[in-house]
């Protein structure tokens, strides 16, 4: 045994450092247990052992290890438990973002608790609620006793109905610009951290080559890509790549996650980040038609005056009311575009390829489209030849032994002895014995050569005859000749045969409009066979998301600024979500709120609008007599029943039909026009007199009826300056007055319609303001009543999302502890690993001591 | 899990602090809003629930202003109907001031006539009285004025001392002429007139024909028929044109005597035969003051008793002509001495139009909101059972227009017609039978006119009985209702009170888990 004079140092030394990694790395975990994605980290120690063995060693000469190294410093992750986490991060950050958003609907429309009722001396009556109530009230009051005190007061109680409409709407229109402003802060930050995660890739990568593990980099871009987790589902796959020299370095790529229901779609597949190379998410923008790749002078996008721009964030947008998202094409720190291109081959098996080689006289072309192979060159047979040699006068003889292939014949036994002296017969006995051997059967004919009688001939029978295999060909050999006078000769090749020559197809590159990807495809023999060689080259692109393409926080925000439920158009349904009827975001409720001000409105201002009828309800002329359709020889037309066929056809023959916005007739159902009496009592010449006037408006200082919505919903100038009030009755009995006939005062009936107004059951047709809804029928019932439907649909969101998101949430937070109990820092761990690293240094030290006496001993001490 | 961490379970534990926080504020809320839920969100059925049943109570306390509204306006009602109903015939024991009825019953027993101008004083202050209570208002309206309660309804026109009465404008007493009709059905129109004139239905006729048949006369400057008197007592129209046919004895006795040759006594007797066909007529002529006799044939005579009984039997136009009329094909005369027996048909319609405005004032509608369920059908007209109809016409309780007899149905009217008849005996003078007779009559019709009031105003009393149950079912709905919402929004202050100290119980327990929690490492115990 031989020791080394400074080895024990050496392993002392080894141990202190060991132990030193050891604490620093015990100090830094413990230094960073708070530390936001910090993820635990250990050494990597392993026993050193310096010297070889080599041939000639003693076998006393026992080597002992020299200490321990420290090789490396890991992190401690489950990526599976990643994965988890930022699936349901996506999930938290989807029913987060949503309840937010549908809470913060909640906190303008929402009633519960709120008003004062005065005159009931309650409270909790609501705002909206008990002012359509109050203006019922004032409605009573004003059909009781149709005065002007009490049109007064029925327009105030208006005037403060209009006023929460308008601050409802506002209140709305702020949140759905405040939550633009959300979406595109989300997008901003979503680019900075698909920036960050490449920019940390590039690190890392150059790290990993100089060998560095980079750890502190990986918590940085896990911490990153957790928070891109909570806006985007994402899926992350991590792979090795290439950097030359056979070595290769960790890549890290990130997908969206395939949340596209449609299997079809992959756009929602999309990738976001590859090693080190990023995209970024904008805004759809609106681009030129003409843009040419290749022509520097041309730009992509349009800019909002119409002229060009390179700049995506200058761009104008396309179809901005859907906040669509596109992604950018992958480009490195250097602005350098990601390209990717893959090889395959693929043997042809096609059936119709196959029988052109088999049979070459099938013409000049065959196969199957679209790859239409041709025949170029036929195939020839190959033959081969054994010579059949005993010499003239030397025979076979009983005992001799031959094989073919690994299968041996004894003459005399398998073969007769008249057989095998015959060529005929032996090339007959050889050709039985090939068909019974699966490598050679139906490959072969066998038969003497004519022209040699000491020849058999072995002639390919397959048309492919070249593509057989040496293995195959039939090989006879002589395994006894006792009288070494027989053989077979060497196989001979007479004819080498050929596969017939074909000229493979030309197929034409394809390039996959969602993804940019070039496939060329070209034909190659590779060890005789052909295969299809296709080579996939994969561009950068944008690549324009749909509607149900990503999932998380930005998903969320989105959806809150484009659903529109029972409001979204047939398009929609049919081109973007056939789902967006049932999903409702502040747009639903903001045009639910324009529908209910608009169907009061209009309710209303229909009701205070008429002509002037007798006391039957028959519409009259200013002189009081019925008002006749047609109006010569017609009958007279009452307000509250329904035209007779003959007024029905004069209306249409007259041309007042209802008409579109367009001014085009409506039809019904079976295409017929629907005759419009309104127009015909609008027109003056039929004799009618006009009453009332419109009571709101969509400005306070207008009287126009049309486009009205919560937002502009206002009291309308006549009504305010008093020149149009209420109009209590239609109905004229006998008073004039100057000559123009008057109602009784406190006549009422048109005021009861009002009144029975607030209770009646509307329909709340969505198409009313989108023409194009999927739905006809939003709601039925009273005013109170839909904005009752408003403030529940939006509880049951709320209440569906607050379970979704705390279901998620919990799930969160167990996976996440889970996590931490892989990779965070426990302070009980830490201690036990600074005890034992204190010891082990402890040691390593009293070990140099104890070798330092020893040596010390050795060298001063020893009597010489 | 295989490793707990600190930072595990301080995540954990946050997690678990946070939502014992959450539901210990959660708590702590319901306590002191005492609300079940805040939001829809927390209980959306309930919170729409509760927004339906506060609407209803909204509503139903909305209706019940104005069923109260309604309510003391029928109170109102009740008052002045039962003034009146003691002014016409209730004596009013405390005040002993007189009513219709026993007014009209002292003037029909008033036969010497020496209070009755006083007494037809007390029955013209009467009639007014009962006019001003029925111009009562509630409020600002009028109460009895139908739908037009800002207006007075009855008013009252005095032309040449008759009083006329008018509700809204209308006469009370407008009804529908009754014309005589031919039987296709097309009213019988006076022949010849300026205008279409109707012809009442009931008068006396005579036929044309009878009076057409009467001869021509001769008229003298002044178209008068010339009277002849005759020596028999009788006095003879002249036929027309044989005025000249008149000869004296002389002429007479010549013609006999030309024609038969005779003379002397036999010429005598034969002109006495002669004069048998002739009237005798004598002529006293100035100066000689001699009866001078003359003879008309006694065909060129008609007596002027029967002729005149003929004529006269017609009523004749200022021309003299008579008024004719075309009653299916035949032509008759109005017989004289009718009361008027012609309308005109604007005065006709005038009346008609008149007469459907007091039927349709009488029954008028105005419905009210009080809380019967107020629908519309599908062409927007109100189901009337769903509200109430709240009109008062006074018509209704003094009543309108006329009966068969041409008497009128309204109170006052009567009244004024039994002023006006008394009014026509002069004073100290007895009644005559017929004047007493129609008096009567009118008297029996007030009576009547008096049990339709009653009956009118008993229907009136249970619209307020009606009016009463309904203010109180109202009362009853809003309590029921604020009781309703009362149960799903209020909380039950021992639950809420117990489940926020089990909620502050659980928080605090968190909290000193949490104490545990970090005092608790190895790293505590290393020397």
């Amino acid at each position: 045994m031989s020791i080394g004079t400074f080895d024990a140092f050496t392993s002392a030394r080894l141990g202190i450092y060991a132990a030193q990694h050891g604490l620093n790395v015990t100090g830094n975990n413990i230094s960073n247990i708070n530390t936001a994605g910090y993820t635990r980290q250990r050494i990597d120690q392993v026993s050193f052992k310096a010297g070889a063995y080599d041939r000639y060693r003693s076998q006393l000469d026992n080597h002992v290890g020299s200490g321990a190294l420290v090789m490396n410093i890991n992190q401690i992750r489950d990526p599976y438990l990643d994965v988890r986490y930022r699936n349901t991060n996506a999930d938290v950050g989807y029913s987060d973002r949503m309840l937010a958003g549908l809470q913060e609907i909640a906190d303008i429309l929402d009633e519960i608790g709120l008003g004062e009722n005065p005159s009931d001396n309650e409270e909790g009556d609501g705002l909206l609620h008990a002012q359509i109530q109050d203006l019922a009230d004032k409605l009573r009051a004003y059909q009781k006793e149709p005065s002007k005190a009490n049109n007064d007061l029925v327009r105030t109680s208006a005037e403060t109905l209009c006023w929460y409409f308008n601050e409802y709407a506002d209140k709305l229109e702020r949140l759905y610009q405040d939550t633009v402003k959300d979406f595109n802060d989300q997008v901003t930050e979503i680019n900075e951290c698909l920036t960050n995660i490449r920019d940390l890739n590039r690190e890392i990568r150059d790290c990993e080559i100089y060998g560095d593990n980079a750890l502190e980099l990986r918590d940085e871009r896990n911490r990153q890509i957790d928070k891109l987790s909570e806006y985007l589902h994402i899926k992350v796959v991590y792979t090795e790549e290439k950097i030359g020299g056979a070595q290769t370095v960790e890549k890290l790529s990130i997908y969206l996650d395939d949340d596209n229901p449609d299997p079809a779609e992959h756009k929602d597949e999309s990738m976001l980040i590859d090693g080190i190379f990023g995209a970024q998410l904008n805004r759809l923008p609106k681009r030129n038609p003409d843009y040419d790749e290749n022509d520097p002078d041309s730009l992509p996008y349009v800019k909002e005056d119409g002229t060009f721009t390179d700049d995506i964030t200058k761009a104008a947008l396309e179809d901005p009311d859907n906040f669509f998202l596109t992604i950018s094409k992958l480009v490195d720190v250097k602005n350098q575009e990601w390209k990717g291109v893959t090889t395959g081959y693929e043997e042809v098996t096609d059936p119709g390829v196959l029988a052109l080689l088999k049979n070459v006289n099938v013409g000049a072309t065959a196969g199957t489209a679209p790859e239409i192979w041709t025949v170029k060159e036929k195939a020839e047979q190959a033959v081969y030849g054994f010579d059949f040699t005993p010499a003239a006068g030397t025979t076979w003889e009983v005992g001799d032994k031959f094989k073919i292939g690994d299968t041996e014949y004894t003459i005399g036994t398998e073969v007769p002895l008249a057989t095998a002296n015959d060529p005929e017969g032996m090339a007959a006995f050889i050709a039985g014995e090939l068909s019974r051997d699966p490598r050679y059967v139906d490959k072969y004919d066998v038969a003497p050569d004519p022209n040699n009688p000491t020849r058999i001939l072995f002639s390919a029978t397959v048309d492919n005859a070249g593509a057989i295999p040496i293995s195959d060909r039939p090989k006879i050999t002589v395994s006894s000749d006792p009288t070494g006078k027989l053989t077979f000769g060497n196989r001979q090749v007479i004819t080498a045969g050929k596969d017939a020559v074909l000229t493979p197809p030309t197929v034409a590159d394809q390039v996959d409009p969602a993804t940019g990807a070039e496939t060329k495809t070209s034909f190659t023999q590779i060890n005789g066979k052909w295969n299809r060689v296709t080579t996939e080259i994969q561009h950068t692109k944008e690549v324009d998301l749909d509607d149900n393409d990503i999932h998380g926080s930005l998903q969320a925000t989105r959806e809150l600024l484009t659903e529109k439920g029972e409001f979204a158009t047939k398009d929609t349904v049919a081109d973007i979500d056939e789902n967006a009827e049932s999903k409702r975001g502040i747009q639903y409720y903001q045009l639910s709120l324009d529908l209910l001000a608009r169907q009061f409105a209009d309710q209303y201002n229909k009701i205070n609008v008429g002509y002037m009828q007798d006391k039957d309800g028959y519409y009259i002329n200013k002189d009081g007599d019925q008002l006749l359709l047609p109006r010569n020889g017609g009958e007279p037309v009452n307000a509250a029943g329904a035209l007779t066929d003959d007024q029905k056809a004069a209306l249409i023959r007259g041309g007042y039909v209802l008409k579109d916005a367009q001014g085009n007739p409506i039809e019904d159902e079976n295409g017929d026009q629907i005759p419009d009496l309104n127009a015909w009592l609008e027109n003056t010449n039929n004799g009618a007199v006009k009453m009332g006037g419109y009571l709101f408006s969509n400005r306070n200082d207008r009287d126009d009826p049309t486009g009205i919505t919560a937002a502009n919903i206002s009291v309308s100038h006549k009504w305010s300056t008093g020149e149009v009030e209420l109009v209590p009755t239609y109905k004229m009995l006998f008073l004039e007055q100057d000559g123009v006939k008057v109602p009784h005062s406190t006549q009422s009936d048109n005021a009861l319609h009002m009144v029975n107004m607030i209770e009646k059951s509307l329909v709340y047709d969505p198409t009313v303001l989108v023409p194009d809804a999927v739905s006809n029928k939003l709601f039925e019932g009273s005013f109170n009543g839909m904005f009752d439907k408003m403030n529940t649909v939006c509880g049951q969101d709320i209440r569906a999302n607050n379970s979704s998101l705390n279901t998620a949430y919990s799930q969160l937070v167990e996976i996440d502890t889970q996590r931490d109990g892989v990779s965070g820092v426990d302070l009980n761990d830490e201690a036990m690993n600074m005890m034992q690293y204190q010891k082990a240094m402890t040691a390593a030290m009293r070990l140099m001591t104890v070798i330092d006496d020893v040596l010390d001993r050795l060298i001063n001490n020893t009597a010489m | 899990m295989i490793r707990a961490t600190t930072g595990g379970v301080l995540r954990s534990y946050r997690s678990n602090l946070m939502g014992a926080f959450i539901r210990d504020n959660a708590a702590r809320n319901t306590v002191l809003t005492q609300r079940v839920f805040n939001s829809y969100a927390e209980d959306p059925a309930a919170a729409a629930k509760t927004f339906r049943l506060r609407k209803s109570r909204m509503e139903t306390s909305s209706q019940l202003k104005i069923c109260d509204d309604v309510y003391h306006k029928y109170q109102g009602a009740y008052a002045c109907l039962q003034t009146v109903s003691e002014l016409i015939d209730t004596q009013n024991s405390s005040s002993n001031v007189s009513t219709l009825k026993s007014t009209t019953l002292e003037m029909l027993n008033d036969p010497t006539g020496d209070a009755r101008t006083q007494l037809n004083k007390v029955l013209d202050n009467l009639s007014d009285t009962i006019i001003q209570n029925m111009n009562q208002t509630y409020g600002d309206e009028f109460i009895f004025a139908g739908a037009d309660g800002h207006n007075v309804p009855f008013t009252v026109e005095e032309k040449d001392g008759v009083k006329q009465l008018f509700y809204r404008g209308i006469p009370v007493d407008a009804a529908v002429p009754k014309v005589m009709t031919n039987t296709d059905g097309t009213k019988v129109t006076l022949d010849g007139a300026a205008a279409t004139t109707y012809v009442r239905d009931g008068i006396d006729k005579v036929e044309a024909s009878e009076v057409d048949a009467l001869p021509a006369l001769e008229v003298d400057a002044n178209g008068d028929p010339i009277t002849i008197g005759g020596t028999d007592g009788n006095v003879y129209y002249v036929k027309q044109g044989t005025l000249a046919n008149k000869v004296t004895e002389e002429d007479l006795r010549n013609q006999v005597a030309a024609a038969t040759g005779l003379t002397g006594e036999a010429l005598e007797e034969a002109l006495e035969e002669e004069k048998a066909k002739y009237v005798e007529t004598s002529e006293f002529k100035p100066p000689l003051d001699d009866n001078v006799l003359s003879y008309y044939p006694k065909d060129d005579l008609v007596l002027k008793d029967e002729y005149d009984k003929v004529n006269d039997s017609v009523m004749r136009d200022e021309n003299g002509d008579p008024y004719s009329f075309t009653v299916d094909g035949t032509k008759y005369y109005a017989a004289a001495d009718q009361k008027d027996p012609f309308v005109t048909e604007e005065a006709y319609e005038q009346a008609c139009e008149d007469a459907e405005k007091l039927e349709y004032l009488a029954n008028e509608k105005r419905f009210v909101d009080i809380g019967l369920g107020l629908q519309e059908d599908e062409n927007g007209k109100l189901i009337e059972s769903s509200a109430f109809n709240e009109c008062l016409s006074g018509l209704t309780f003094l009543g309108y227009g006329m009966d068969d007899d041409g008497d009128p149905k309204n109170i006052y009217s009567i009244v004024q017609r039994l002023k006006d008849i008394a009014a026509g005996v002069p004073e100290g003078e007895d009644w005559d039978t017929p004047t007493w007779e129609e008096f009567d009559r009118l008297v029996g019709k007030l009576e009547n006119a008096s049990s339709e009031y009653k009956t009118q105003f008993t229907n009136q009393s249970a619209g307020t009985e009606k009016l009463k149950n309904n203010y109180d079912l109202l009362e009853d709905n809003i309590y029921n209702l604020k009781e309703q919402y009362s149960n799903l929004e209020d909380v039950n202050m021992a639950d809420a009170i117990s489940s926020f100290l089990w909620a502050e119980y659980c928080y605090n327990a968190a909290l000193k888990v949490g104490n545990s929690i970090l005092s608790q490492s190895l790293m505590d115990y290393l020397q």
